[in-house]
Protein backbone atom coordinates (compact mmCIF):
# COMPACT_ATOMS: atom_id res chain seq x y z
CA UNK A 1 0.00 0.00 0.00
CA UNK A 2 2.93 2.15 0.97
CA UNK A 3 4.23 1.88 -2.39
CA UNK A 4 1.25 2.75 -4.47
CA UNK A 5 1.04 6.03 -2.43
CA UNK A 6 4.35 6.61 -3.01
CA UNK A 7 4.12 6.12 -7.01
CA UNK A 8 1.02 7.96 -6.38
CA UNK A 9 3.11 10.98 -5.40
CA UNK A 10 5.81 10.22 -8.11
CA UNK A 11 2.88 10.76 -10.65
CA UNK A 12 1.64 13.62 -8.85
CA UNK A 13 5.32 15.32 -9.07
CA UNK A 14 5.79 13.85 -12.48
CA UNK A 15 2.79 15.03 -14.42
CA UNK A 16 3.12 18.83 -14.07
CA UNK A 17 3.59 20.81 -16.98
CA UNK A 18 7.03 21.78 -16.37
CA UNK A 19 8.47 18.30 -15.38
CA UNK A 20 6.70 16.65 -18.61
CA UNK A 21 8.09 19.78 -20.78
CA UNK A 22 11.83 19.25 -19.41
CA UNK A 23 11.13 15.34 -19.98
CA UNK A 24 10.47 16.02 -23.81
CA UNK A 25 13.17 18.17 -24.39
CA UNK A 26 15.35 15.33 -22.77
CA UNK A 27 13.82 12.53 -24.41
CA UNK A 28 14.07 14.56 -27.79
CA UNK A 29 17.87 15.50 -26.88
CA UNK A 30 18.45 12.40 -26.22
CA UNK A 31 17.17 10.75 -29.40
CA UNK A 32 18.83 13.58 -31.80
CA UNK A 33 22.23 12.72 -29.08
CA UNK A 34 21.63 8.35 -30.37
CA UNK A 35 21.06 9.14 -33.86
CA UNK A 36 24.26 11.51 -34.32
CA UNK A 37 27.14 8.58 -34.34
CA UNK A 38 30.01 9.20 -32.07
CA UNK A 39 28.31 11.36 -29.72
CA UNK A 40 26.76 9.28 -26.95
CA UNK A 41 24.39 9.59 -23.76
CA UNK A 42 27.42 9.65 -21.87
CA UNK A 43 29.16 12.94 -23.60
CA UNK A 44 25.83 14.57 -24.00
CA UNK A 45 24.66 14.38 -20.13
CA UNK A 46 27.81 15.32 -19.24
CA UNK A 47 28.33 18.46 -21.37
CA UNK A 48 24.33 19.37 -20.06
CA UNK A 49 24.86 18.57 -16.46
CA UNK A 50 25.92 21.96 -15.38
CA UNK A 51 22.91 23.59 -17.21
CA UNK A 52 20.21 21.81 -14.58
CA UNK A 53 22.63 23.74 -11.93
CA UNK A 54 20.12 26.21 -11.26
CA UNK A 55 17.06 24.30 -12.63
CA UNK A 56 14.29 22.32 -10.40
CA UNK A 57 16.36 19.41 -9.14
CA UNK A 58 13.39 17.05 -9.85
CA UNK A 59 13.27 18.22 -13.26
CA UNK A 60 16.82 18.45 -13.93
CA UNK A 61 17.26 14.49 -12.84
CA UNK A 62 14.25 13.59 -15.05
CA UNK A 63 15.76 15.71 -18.24
CA UNK A 64 18.93 13.54 -17.62
CA UNK A 65 17.74 10.27 -17.63
CA UNK A 66 15.21 11.28 -20.70
CA UNK A 67 18.14 11.64 -22.73
CA UNK A 68 19.77 8.93 -21.78
CA UNK A 69 16.38 7.11 -23.01
CA UNK A 70 15.79 9.10 -25.57
CA UNK A 71 19.66 7.73 -26.69
CA UNK A 72 18.87 3.91 -26.32
CA UNK A 73 15.82 4.55 -29.11
CA UNK A 74 17.71 7.16 -31.27
CA UNK A 75 20.40 4.61 -31.82
CA UNK A 76 18.32 2.79 -34.50
CA UNK A 77 17.50 5.14 -36.80
CA UNK A 78 21.26 5.27 -37.90
CA UNK A 79 21.39 1.63 -37.97
CA UNK A 80 18.28 1.15 -39.86
CA UNK A 81 18.73 3.57 -42.45
CA UNK A 82 22.56 3.87 -42.68
CA UNK A 83 24.22 0.65 -41.14
CA UNK A 84 25.68 3.13 -38.92
CA UNK A 85 24.94 2.45 -35.14
CA UNK A 86 24.38 5.57 -33.11
CA UNK A 87 25.35 4.11 -30.19
CA UNK A 88 26.81 0.88 -29.22
CA UNK A 89 23.62 -0.84 -27.95
CA UNK A 90 22.53 -0.14 -31.72
CA UNK A 91 25.32 -2.30 -32.95
CA UNK A 92 23.18 -5.85 -33.53
CA UNK A 93 20.32 -3.54 -34.75
CA UNK A 94 22.24 -3.01 -37.87
CA UNK A 95 22.47 -6.60 -39.26
CA UNK A 96 18.87 -7.26 -39.99
CA UNK A 97 17.70 -3.52 -39.51
CA UNK A 98 19.74 -2.21 -42.49
CA UNK A 99 18.94 -5.51 -44.73
CA UNK A 100 14.84 -4.66 -44.23
CA UNK A 101 15.83 -1.34 -45.57
CA UNK A 102 17.37 -2.21 -48.38
CA UNK A 103 14.16 -4.71 -48.68
CA UNK A 104 11.98 -1.08 -48.77
CA UNK A 105 10.95 -2.06 -44.91
CA UNK A 106 12.60 0.70 -43.18
CA UNK A 107 9.35 1.86 -42.19
CA UNK A 108 8.52 -0.88 -40.66
CA UNK A 109 11.71 -1.70 -39.14
CA UNK A 110 11.84 2.33 -37.27
CA UNK A 111 8.03 1.39 -36.33
CA UNK A 112 9.11 -1.86 -34.66
CA UNK A 113 12.02 -0.42 -32.95
CA UNK A 114 9.85 2.32 -31.55
CA UNK A 115 7.03 0.76 -30.44
CA UNK A 116 9.37 -2.15 -28.96
CA UNK A 117 11.80 0.40 -27.11
CA UNK A 118 8.19 2.40 -25.47
CA UNK A 119 6.93 -1.33 -24.45
CA UNK A 120 10.26 -2.64 -23.36
CA UNK A 121 11.14 0.87 -21.45
CA UNK A 122 7.84 1.31 -19.79
CA UNK A 123 7.62 -3.36 -17.98
CA UNK A 124 11.24 -2.10 -16.97
CA UNK A 125 10.30 0.95 -15.32
CA UNK A 126 7.57 -1.23 -13.54
CA UNK A 127 9.92 -3.40 -12.67
CA UNK A 128 12.09 -0.77 -11.46
CA UNK A 129 9.10 0.44 -9.33
CA UNK A 130 8.10 -2.88 -7.77
CA UNK A 131 12.06 -4.39 -7.47
CA UNK A 132 13.48 -1.04 -5.98
CA UNK A 133 11.56 -0.38 -2.65
CA UNK A 134 12.48 -4.04 -0.88
CA UNK A 135 16.38 -3.51 -2.17
CA UNK A 136 16.13 0.17 -0.64
CA UNK A 137 14.82 -0.89 2.85
CA UNK A 138 18.14 -3.64 2.53
CA UNK A 139 20.20 -0.73 1.55
CA UNK A 140 18.75 1.61 4.74
CA UNK A 141 20.74 -1.34 7.23
CA UNK A 142 23.68 -1.17 5.59
CA UNK A 143 26.45 -0.61 8.35
CA UNK A 144 30.56 0.20 7.95
CA UNK A 145 31.10 -3.19 7.34
CA UNK A 146 28.34 -3.76 4.62
CA UNK A 147 29.98 -0.37 2.99
CA UNK A 148 33.30 -1.98 3.10
CA UNK A 149 31.48 -5.11 1.15
CA UNK A 150 30.41 -3.24 -1.48
CA UNK A 151 33.47 -0.93 -1.69
CA UNK A 152 35.05 -4.63 -2.71
CA UNK A 153 32.38 -5.52 -4.56
CA UNK A 154 32.82 -2.34 -6.53
CA UNK A 155 36.55 -3.53 -7.23
CA UNK A 156 36.13 -6.93 -7.70
CA UNK A 157 33.27 -5.69 -10.66
CA UNK A 158 35.12 -3.89 -12.31
CA UNK A 159 38.09 -6.37 -12.28
CA UNK A 160 36.00 -8.75 -13.27
CA UNK A 161 34.83 -6.55 -16.59
CA UNK A 162 38.13 -5.63 -17.63
CA UNK A 163 38.39 -6.49 -20.96
CA UNK A 164 42.32 -7.34 -22.03
CA UNK A 165 45.05 -7.07 -19.79
CA UNK A 166 44.14 -7.64 -16.18
CA UNK A 167 47.33 -6.32 -14.74
CA UNK A 168 46.24 -2.64 -16.37
CA UNK A 169 42.44 -2.97 -14.84
CA UNK A 170 43.77 -3.49 -11.32
CA UNK A 171 46.81 -0.64 -12.19
CA UNK A 172 43.94 1.63 -13.33
CA UNK A 173 42.18 0.14 -9.68
CA UNK A 174 45.03 1.42 -7.77
CA UNK A 175 45.01 4.75 -9.66
CA UNK A 176 41.56 5.47 -9.08
CA UNK A 177 42.09 4.82 -5.37
CA UNK A 178 44.70 7.04 -5.73
CA UNK A 179 42.90 9.88 -7.47
CA UNK A 180 39.93 9.15 -4.70
CA UNK A 181 42.15 10.60 -2.09
CA UNK A 182 43.43 13.73 -2.88
CA UNK A 183 42.26 16.51 -1.01
CA UNK A 184 41.77 16.52 3.01
CA UNK A 185 41.97 13.44 4.85
CA UNK A 186 38.71 13.61 6.73
CA UNK A 187 40.59 12.79 10.43
CA UNK A 188 43.49 14.50 10.47
CA UNK A 189 42.49 16.98 7.72
CA UNK A 190 45.42 16.97 6.30
CA UNK A 191 45.83 17.83 2.59
CA UNK A 192 46.65 14.57 0.27
CA UNK A 193 48.19 15.43 -3.18
CA UNK A 194 46.93 18.76 -3.38
CA UNK A 195 50.09 20.35 -4.61
CA UNK A 196 48.55 23.52 -2.61
CA UNK A 197 46.26 24.16 -4.44
CA UNK A 198 43.12 24.77 -2.94
CA UNK A 199 40.72 24.04 -5.61
CA UNK A 200 41.56 20.46 -4.69
CA UNK A 201 41.00 20.35 -0.78
CA UNK A 202 37.64 19.36 -1.05
CA UNK A 203 38.87 16.31 -3.66
CA UNK A 204 38.79 16.06 -7.55
CA UNK A 205 35.43 17.04 -8.56
CA UNK A 206 33.51 13.91 -10.35
CA UNK A 207 31.58 16.96 -12.55
CA UNK A 208 35.13 18.19 -14.20
CA UNK A 209 36.32 14.49 -14.24
CA UNK A 210 33.66 12.83 -15.64
CA UNK A 211 33.30 15.88 -18.18
CA UNK A 212 36.42 15.81 -19.18
CA UNK A 213 37.14 11.49 -19.41
CA UNK A 214 34.00 10.99 -21.33
CA UNK A 215 32.45 14.29 -22.86
CA UNK A 216 35.72 15.86 -23.81
CA UNK A 217 37.87 12.15 -24.55
CA UNK A 218 35.01 11.23 -26.75
CA UNK A 219 34.66 14.00 -29.17
CA UNK A 220 38.30 14.28 -29.40
CA UNK A 221 38.29 10.46 -30.40
CA UNK A 222 35.85 11.61 -33.28
CA UNK A 223 38.26 14.16 -34.27
CA UNK A 224 40.80 12.12 -34.96
CA UNK A 225 39.39 9.42 -36.90
CA UNK A 226 38.50 10.58 -40.68
CA UNK A 227 35.37 11.21 -41.66
CA UNK A 228 34.18 8.10 -44.19
CA UNK A 229 32.11 7.62 -46.65
CA UNK A 230 28.77 6.20 -45.63
CA UNK A 231 26.16 4.97 -48.53
CA UNK A 232 22.72 6.77 -47.56
CA UNK A 233 20.40 3.72 -48.63
CA UNK A 234 17.53 6.10 -50.13
CA UNK A 235 14.43 4.92 -50.33
CA UNK A 236 10.50 5.99 -48.82
CA UNK A 237 9.34 5.61 -45.38
CA UNK A 238 6.05 4.30 -46.28
CA UNK A 239 4.76 2.48 -43.46
CA UNK A 240 5.96 3.22 -40.66
CA UNK A 241 3.34 1.13 -38.63
CA UNK A 242 4.30 -2.70 -38.23
CA UNK A 243 1.19 -4.73 -39.76
CA UNK A 244 0.02 -7.57 -37.67
CA UNK A 245 2.34 -10.17 -39.48
CA UNK A 246 5.03 -7.85 -38.15
CA UNK A 247 3.73 -7.53 -34.44
CA UNK A 248 3.03 -11.35 -34.65
CA UNK A 249 6.86 -11.62 -35.16
CA UNK A 250 8.03 -9.12 -32.91
CA UNK A 251 5.66 -9.76 -29.73
CA UNK A 252 7.32 -12.47 -27.93
CA UNK A 253 11.09 -10.73 -29.01
CA UNK A 254 9.84 -7.77 -27.41
CA UNK A 255 8.82 -9.62 -24.43
CA UNK A 256 11.52 -11.25 -23.89
CA UNK A 257 14.25 -8.78 -25.05
CA UNK A 258 12.70 -6.42 -21.83
CA UNK A 259 13.12 -8.57 -19.41
CA UNK A 260 16.30 -10.25 -20.44
CA UNK A 261 17.38 -6.72 -20.63
CA UNK A 262 15.93 -5.65 -17.29
CA UNK A 263 18.15 -8.21 -15.57
CA UNK A 264 20.99 -7.64 -17.53
CA UNK A 265 20.57 -3.90 -16.65
CA UNK A 266 20.93 -4.39 -13.34
CA UNK A 267 24.46 -5.91 -13.62
CA UNK A 268 26.82 -3.27 -13.08
CA UNK A 269 28.51 -3.10 -16.36
CA UNK A 270 26.37 -5.18 -18.34
CA UNK A 271 24.15 -3.15 -19.77
CA UNK A 272 22.64 -1.98 -22.90
CA UNK A 273 24.91 -2.79 -25.16
CA UNK A 274 25.23 -6.60 -23.83
CA UNK A 275 21.17 -7.09 -23.39
CA UNK A 276 21.07 -6.32 -26.78
CA UNK A 277 23.60 -9.19 -28.14
CA UNK A 278 22.35 -11.69 -25.51
CA UNK A 279 18.61 -10.97 -27.30
CA UNK A 280 20.11 -11.26 -30.33
CA UNK A 281 21.33 -13.96 -29.92
CA UNK A 282 18.09 -15.88 -28.00
CA UNK A 283 15.53 -15.09 -30.74
CA UNK A 284 17.82 -16.24 -33.45
CA UNK A 285 18.04 -19.77 -31.43
CA UNK A 286 14.12 -19.67 -30.60
CA UNK A 287 13.26 -18.62 -34.20
CA UNK A 288 11.49 -21.06 -36.28
CA UNK A 289 13.53 -19.23 -39.27
CA UNK A 290 16.94 -18.72 -37.87
CA UNK A 291 18.20 -18.39 -41.62
CA UNK A 292 16.40 -15.30 -42.02
CA UNK A 293 18.29 -13.73 -39.03
CA UNK A 294 20.55 -11.07 -40.81
CA UNK A 295 18.49 -10.72 -44.09
CA UNK A 296 15.95 -8.70 -42.44
CA UNK A 297 14.13 -10.35 -39.79
CA UNK A 298 12.46 -8.21 -37.83
CA UNK A 299 12.65 -9.95 -34.34
CA UNK A 300 16.44 -9.26 -35.27
CA UNK A 301 15.24 -5.84 -34.58
CA UNK A 302 12.63 -5.99 -31.92
CA UNK A 303 14.23 -7.94 -29.13
CA UNK A 304 17.90 -5.89 -29.10
CA UNK A 305 16.18 -2.72 -29.33
CA UNK A 306 13.41 -4.11 -26.34
CA UNK A 307 16.60 -5.39 -24.54
CA UNK A 308 18.63 -2.32 -24.84
CA UNK A 309 15.54 0.32 -23.40
CA UNK A 310 14.49 -2.39 -20.80
CA UNK A 311 18.20 -2.26 -19.53
CA UNK A 312 18.30 1.47 -19.44
CA UNK A 313 15.23 1.06 -16.33
CA UNK A 314 17.33 -2.13 -15.01
CA UNK A 315 20.29 -0.05 -14.49
CA UNK A 316 18.68 2.42 -12.19
CA UNK A 317 18.12 -0.12 -9.76
CA UNK A 318 21.58 -0.06 -8.38
CA UNK A 319 22.00 3.19 -8.57
CA UNK A 320 19.15 4.29 -6.82
CA UNK A 321 19.18 1.46 -4.26
CA UNK A 322 22.55 1.52 -3.12
CA UNK A 323 24.09 4.04 -4.57
CA UNK A 324 26.57 1.98 -7.04
CA UNK A 325 26.21 3.54 -10.74
CA UNK A 326 26.24 0.29 -12.97
CA UNK A 327 27.80 2.20 -15.69
CA UNK A 328 29.17 5.45 -16.94
CA UNK A 329 25.68 7.43 -17.44
CA UNK A 330 24.57 5.88 -14.19
CA UNK A 331 28.05 7.21 -12.62
CA UNK A 332 27.27 10.85 -13.95
CA UNK A 333 23.65 10.65 -13.18
CA UNK A 334 25.05 10.06 -9.57
CA UNK A 335 27.27 12.72 -9.61
CA UNK A 336 24.41 14.91 -10.91
CA UNK A 337 22.11 13.41 -7.72
CA UNK A 338 24.81 14.18 -5.25
CA UNK A 339 25.34 18.15 -6.81
CA UNK A 340 21.33 18.30 -6.54
CA UNK A 341 22.18 17.52 -2.66
CA UNK A 342 19.78 14.25 -3.51
CA UNK A 343 21.95 11.39 -2.57
CA UNK A 344 20.68 7.99 -3.43
CA UNK A 345 21.74 6.34 -0.51
CA UNK A 346 20.51 8.11 2.66
CA UNK A 347 24.48 8.13 4.75
CA UNK A 348 25.50 9.70 2.25
CA UNK B 1 62.17 -0.98 -26.39
CA UNK B 2 59.78 -1.84 -28.87
CA UNK B 3 56.77 -2.38 -27.26
CA UNK B 4 54.41 0.30 -26.30
CA UNK B 5 53.76 -1.17 -22.71
CA UNK B 6 57.36 -1.29 -21.78
CA UNK B 7 57.03 2.69 -21.92
CA UNK B 8 53.73 2.55 -19.91
CA UNK B 9 55.63 0.49 -17.58
CA UNK B 10 58.42 2.73 -17.16
CA UNK B 11 55.82 5.80 -16.55
CA UNK B 12 53.61 3.73 -14.10
CA UNK B 13 56.90 2.87 -11.58
CA UNK B 14 58.00 5.89 -11.23
CA UNK B 15 54.05 7.71 -10.52
CA UNK B 16 53.48 4.98 -8.25
CA UNK B 17 57.13 5.25 -6.56
CA UNK B 18 56.51 8.86 -6.14
CA UNK B 19 52.84 8.38 -4.88
CA UNK B 20 54.14 5.98 -2.45
CA UNK B 21 57.70 8.34 -1.30
CA UNK B 22 54.89 10.94 -0.63
CA UNK B 23 52.29 8.97 1.17
CA UNK B 24 55.12 7.65 3.39
CA UNK B 25 55.83 11.54 4.21
CA UNK B 26 52.26 11.76 5.36
CA UNK B 27 52.61 9.31 7.69
CA UNK B 28 50.97 5.57 7.21
CA UNK B 29 49.77 5.32 10.44
CA UNK B 30 48.78 1.37 11.83
CA UNK B 31 46.16 -0.70 10.68
CA UNK B 32 44.22 0.12 14.11
CA UNK B 33 45.19 3.78 13.27
CA UNK B 34 45.90 4.85 10.13
CA UNK B 35 47.34 8.27 9.31
CA UNK B 36 46.56 10.72 6.12
CA UNK B 37 48.82 8.31 4.16
CA UNK B 38 47.92 4.80 4.69
CA UNK B 39 45.46 4.02 1.27
CA UNK B 40 47.52 6.49 -0.88
CA UNK B 41 50.82 4.31 0.34
CA UNK B 42 49.19 0.33 0.16
CA UNK B 43 48.07 1.97 -3.33
CA UNK B 44 50.99 3.38 -4.75
CA UNK B 45 52.84 0.49 -3.27
CA UNK B 46 50.54 -1.98 -5.28
CA UNK B 47 50.71 0.46 -8.27
CA UNK B 48 54.18 0.27 -8.47
CA UNK B 49 54.64 -3.71 -8.54
CA UNK B 50 52.20 -4.21 -10.87
CA UNK B 51 53.86 -1.28 -13.11
CA UNK B 52 57.07 -4.02 -12.66
CA UNK B 53 54.92 -6.68 -13.76
CA UNK B 54 54.10 -5.05 -16.98
CA UNK B 55 57.37 -3.76 -17.75
CA UNK B 56 58.97 -7.06 -17.42
CA UNK B 57 55.97 -9.00 -19.13
CA UNK B 58 56.24 -6.75 -21.64
CA UNK B 59 59.86 -7.20 -21.96
CA UNK B 60 59.73 -10.37 -22.25
CA UNK B 61 56.78 -11.11 -24.31
CA UNK B 62 57.30 -11.38 -28.37
CA UNK B 63 55.21 -8.38 -28.62
CA UNK B 64 51.81 -7.70 -30.68
CA UNK B 65 53.64 -5.91 -33.57
CA UNK B 66 52.85 -3.15 -32.42
CA UNK B 67 55.12 -0.43 -32.20
CA UNK B 68 55.01 3.14 -30.20
CA UNK B 69 54.16 4.86 -33.86
CA UNK B 70 51.75 2.50 -34.72
CA UNK B 71 49.61 3.68 -32.35
CA UNK B 72 49.19 6.84 -33.82
CA UNK B 73 49.37 5.89 -37.36
CA UNK B 74 46.12 6.26 -39.52
CA UNK B 75 44.56 9.04 -36.66
CA UNK B 76 44.73 12.79 -37.16
CA UNK B 77 46.25 13.16 -33.98
CA UNK B 78 47.07 16.50 -34.96
CA UNK B 79 43.95 17.61 -34.55
CA UNK B 80 43.25 16.42 -31.54
CA UNK B 81 45.87 18.16 -29.89
CA UNK B 82 45.33 21.25 -31.40
CA UNK B 83 41.66 21.29 -29.81
CA UNK B 84 43.31 20.26 -26.57
CA UNK B 85 46.17 23.33 -26.80
CA UNK B 86 42.76 25.41 -28.04
CA UNK B 87 40.52 24.11 -24.93
CA UNK B 88 43.49 24.72 -22.20
CA UNK B 89 44.03 28.49 -23.64
CA UNK B 90 40.48 29.16 -23.42
CA UNK B 91 40.65 28.02 -19.96
CA UNK B 92 43.33 30.92 -19.11
CA UNK B 93 42.40 33.23 -21.45
CA UNK B 94 38.39 33.20 -20.36
CA UNK B 95 38.93 34.93 -17.01
CA UNK B 96 41.12 38.27 -18.96
CA UNK B 97 38.94 37.88 -22.05
CA UNK B 98 35.87 37.38 -20.82
CA UNK B 99 33.43 34.32 -21.24
CA UNK B 100 31.67 36.61 -24.64
CA UNK B 101 34.82 37.03 -26.49
CA UNK B 102 37.00 33.65 -25.23
CA UNK B 103 34.09 31.58 -26.03
CA UNK B 104 33.82 33.06 -29.40
CA UNK B 105 36.96 32.99 -30.83
CA UNK B 106 36.56 29.43 -29.19
CA UNK B 107 33.95 28.46 -31.24
CA UNK B 108 35.44 29.98 -34.78
CA UNK B 109 38.62 27.82 -34.51
CA UNK B 110 37.01 24.62 -33.27
CA UNK B 111 34.28 24.85 -36.52
CA UNK B 112 37.38 25.68 -38.55
CA UNK B 113 39.15 21.92 -37.64
CA UNK B 114 37.15 19.60 -39.75
CA UNK B 115 36.74 22.96 -42.31
CA UNK B 116 33.11 21.66 -42.83
CA UNK B 117 31.86 24.92 -43.31
CA UNK B 118 32.29 28.56 -44.71
CA UNK B 119 33.99 31.24 -42.70
CA UNK B 120 30.91 33.18 -42.89
CA UNK B 121 28.57 30.33 -41.77
CA UNK B 122 31.63 29.44 -39.24
CA UNK B 123 31.22 33.24 -37.95
CA UNK B 124 27.48 33.32 -37.63
CA UNK B 125 27.73 30.15 -35.94
CA UNK B 126 29.90 30.81 -33.01
CA UNK B 127 28.02 34.00 -32.59
CA UNK B 128 24.59 32.92 -32.31
CA UNK B 129 26.26 29.40 -30.04
CA UNK B 130 27.98 32.24 -27.93
CA UNK B 131 24.88 35.02 -27.53
CA UNK B 132 22.58 31.40 -27.24
CA UNK B 133 24.99 30.81 -24.10
CA UNK B 134 24.46 33.66 -22.55
CA UNK B 135 20.99 33.57 -22.42
CA UNK B 136 20.74 30.26 -20.96
CA UNK B 137 23.72 30.65 -18.56
CA UNK B 138 24.14 34.14 -17.65
CA UNK B 139 20.65 35.66 -17.94
CA UNK B 140 18.28 32.32 -17.50
CA UNK B 141 20.09 30.26 -14.96
CA UNK B 142 21.97 33.29 -13.26
CA UNK B 143 25.49 31.96 -13.49
CA UNK B 144 28.38 34.40 -13.41
CA UNK B 145 30.63 34.10 -16.09
CA UNK B 146 33.39 36.21 -16.39
CA UNK B 147 32.78 39.33 -17.46
CA UNK B 148 36.56 40.13 -18.67
CA UNK B 149 37.80 43.57 -19.92
CA UNK B 150 34.38 43.62 -22.07
CA UNK B 151 32.20 43.63 -19.56
CA UNK B 152 31.54 47.55 -18.96
CA UNK B 153 30.46 47.45 -22.50
CA UNK B 154 27.97 44.56 -22.35
CA UNK B 155 26.76 44.19 -18.95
Amino acid sequence: METFSHLLYGFQVALQPLTLFTCFVGVLIGTLVGVLPGLGPVAAISLLLPATFHAPPVASIIMLAGIYYGAMYGGSTTSILVNLPGEAASVVTCLDGYQMARKGRAGAALGISAFGSFIAGTLGLVGLACLAPPLAAMALRFGPPEYFAVMVLGLTVLIFLAGGSMIKSLMMACFGIIVGNVGMDPITAQPRFTFQMNILLDGVGLVPLVMGLFGISEVLLNVEESLTQREIFETKLKGLLPNLRDWKESLWPIIRGSVLGFFLGILPGGGAVISSFVSYGIERKLSRHPEEFGKGAIAGVAGPESANNSATAGAFIPLLTLGLPSNAVMAILLGALMIYDTPPVPAW
Amino acid sequence: MKNPDQYAGIFWILLGGAITISSFFYGVGSFSAPGPGFITFLAGAILTLLSLVLFISSSKSKGTGQSLRSLWEGRQSGKAFYILALLVAYMFLMTPLGFLLSTFLLLILLFRVQAAYSLKKVILLSAASTIASIIVFDVWLGVQLPRGFMGYILF
